[in-house]
């Protein structure tokens, strides 16, 4: 197990220290009680760069774009997700947490039937990573977001961020059943016979 | 005992405590003095800010940590305690004081106080004791009087306040003081007392709301109206006498300590040394820590 360190402040960092420094990143160091010079007020409210509150509108427009420039950086982590299956099947799930096992299983199924599939599971939520869902839904045409959520708040948090198929559906239910294999697998046929019939319907080649 | 005179303790200016930034507090308000004791009681005491640790809920009375130099953390309404308790337990050497109003502490943040008083983590613990919730304007806290108006109580309160002395003593700490800017020497006082005091200590600083508090419970009342514990010749060794002036609360107003347990239990943090002390030829790197959690022979 690797335990990651929050930044710290460096020798010179604590001379004139502001602990929600402006930085590139938008991390700035952070000091902890019994470091000389590294005081600091935590709080809150809005407030300055040395933590001091404040109700101005010009530093809070600063402090939110700082806040929210950090997940930028975990928007670029790729090996928060995992895609299993064919790089460039049409038809495409997404799934996480305890149903992405049940989804996996569903694609060994479906694809040990014939069918071109692919599975990619989020360990990263939010932020939502557009590029990697832009990225993994170039080649789908027909596909499911499937979770155990009755309201399918994941594929609709999907939607306000990422440009889904027109062919991509929620498959949620509540939380008193779990999905079964089967279940996942027998939507998985019927999207990519609905794809098949559009294809001929549009005298596209099938796969 | 991690706060009584540090090695390196020297005579300090209350100056020295004191931060740049303006209170937002009303002209008069009991708080202004509550601070003045604060910084009064971290001079004699004379640890370095940046060896303090201030920890505050919500509400007027938890602005205070940012009027300081010390580390300060304005936390969530009514979980100041638990923080300090685990900014201490991290940290034993730092000194860790706590501030709130009677809002935030009794009612909010009222079941944290048996389980911070029984862990016993050696930390101060003040309450700025308004008798109304100020921040929001004037409603009815726990210490709010029977038949006192507001404007969202137009007809006067029908329940009973707390007793913020009489819990504390009843929940076992051992350390009780109450104390008034309107002695502004005695509350300096007790706050250095209880930041001494090895273990849990309370003091209940009665800082009236100049704004929306109870007209008759000004500063001006408590001058006419406070009385001593130690001229009154209480000896604070005696819990039972201590929690009988304490049941006079919202009668009376007596400043002093009521109660100094005269043979402190062992403090929470204390004690985890120990066990860390004894547990230490089996720790592992914390890297390995889901070992601990394997089942024997499991790789």
């Amino acid at each position: 197990m690797e335990i990651e360190e929050r930044r710290r402040p460096g020798e010179g960092e604590l001379q004139d220290y502001a602990r929600f420094a402006i930085t590139a990143s938008g991390i700035s160091p952070i000091s902890q009680p019994g470091m000389r010079g590294g005081n600091y007020l935590a709080s809150g409210i809005e407030h300055n760069e040395r933590g001091a509150p404040t109700a101005s509108g010009v530093m809070h427009s600063r402090m939110t774009q700082k806040r929210l420039h950090k997940f930028d950086t975990l928007k670029r982590r790729r090996d928060l997700f995992r895609v299993f299956g064919d790089e460039s099947a049409p038809v495409g799930l997404v799934s996480w947490g305890s149903c992405a096992g049940v989804c996996r299983e569903a694609l060994a199924r479906a694809r040990a039937n014939g069918l071109k599939a692919k599975l990619l599971v989020p360990y990263l939520l939010y932020p939502v990573a557009e590029e990697v869902y832009e990225d993994f839904f170039a080649s789908v045409r027909v596909g499911l977001i499937v979770e155990q959520s009755h309201q399918g708040q994941l594929y609709r948090m999907l939607r306000m961020f990422v440009e889904l198929p027109r062919g991509v559906r929620s498959f949620a239910k509540n939380g008193a059943n779990p999905f079964l294999p089967t279940e996942v697998a027998g939507h998985l046929q019927e999207a990519a016979e609905t794809l098949q019939r559009e294809r001929g319907d549009r005298h596209e080649p099938q796969e | 005992m991690t706060t009584t005179l540090h090695p390196v303790a020297r005579l300090m200016e209350p100056k020295e405590f004191r931060s740049d930034l303006k209170p937002i507090w009303c002209p008069g308000c009991g708080d202004f003095g509550v601070l003045q004791a604060v910084y009064r009681a971290l001079a004699n005491i004379g640890r370095p800010p940046h060896e303090i640790a201030f920890m505050s809920g919500i509400g007027c009375s938890s602005r205070i940590p940012g009027y300081t130099t010390a580390y300060g953390f304005n936390s969530v309404h009514g979980r100041a305690l638990p923080i300090a308790q685990g900014i201490k337990i991290a940290n034993p050497e730092l000194l860790v004081l706590v501030a709130g109003g009677d809002g935030d502490g009794f009612s909010i943040g009222g079941g944290h106080l048996p389980h911070a008083v029984r862990r016993n983590v050696d930390l101060t613990y003040v309450v700025m004791d308004n008798q109304i919730y100020g921040l929001t304007k004037g409603q009815l806290s726990p210490t709010s009087r029977r038949g006192l108006q507001t404007a969202t109580s137009i007809y006067g309160s029908l329940e009973q306040p707390v007793n913020p002395l009489l819990y504390m003593l009843a929940y076992g700490a051992g350390f009780v003081a109450q104390g008034t800017p309107a002695d502004m020497p005695g509350l300096a006082s007790v706050i250095e007392e209880a930041i001494r005091f090895p273990g849990f200590a309370f003091v209940n600083a009665q800082s009236p709301c100049v704004t929306f508090g109870d007209p008759e419970q000004q500063l001006r009342a408590h001058k006419a109206n406070m009385r001593s514990l130690a001229t009154l010749g209480h000896d604070p060794a005696d819990r039972l006498k201590a929690m009988a002036l304490a049941a006079e609360y919202g009668q009376e107003l007596y400043t002093g300590v009521f109660y100094r347990n005269p043979e402190p239990a062992p403090t929470y943090d204390a004690q985890i040394a120990q066990r860390k002390a004894a547990l230490r030829a089996q720790a592992l790197p914390r890297e390995r820590i889901l070992d601990l959690f394997r089942k024997t022979g499991a790789k």
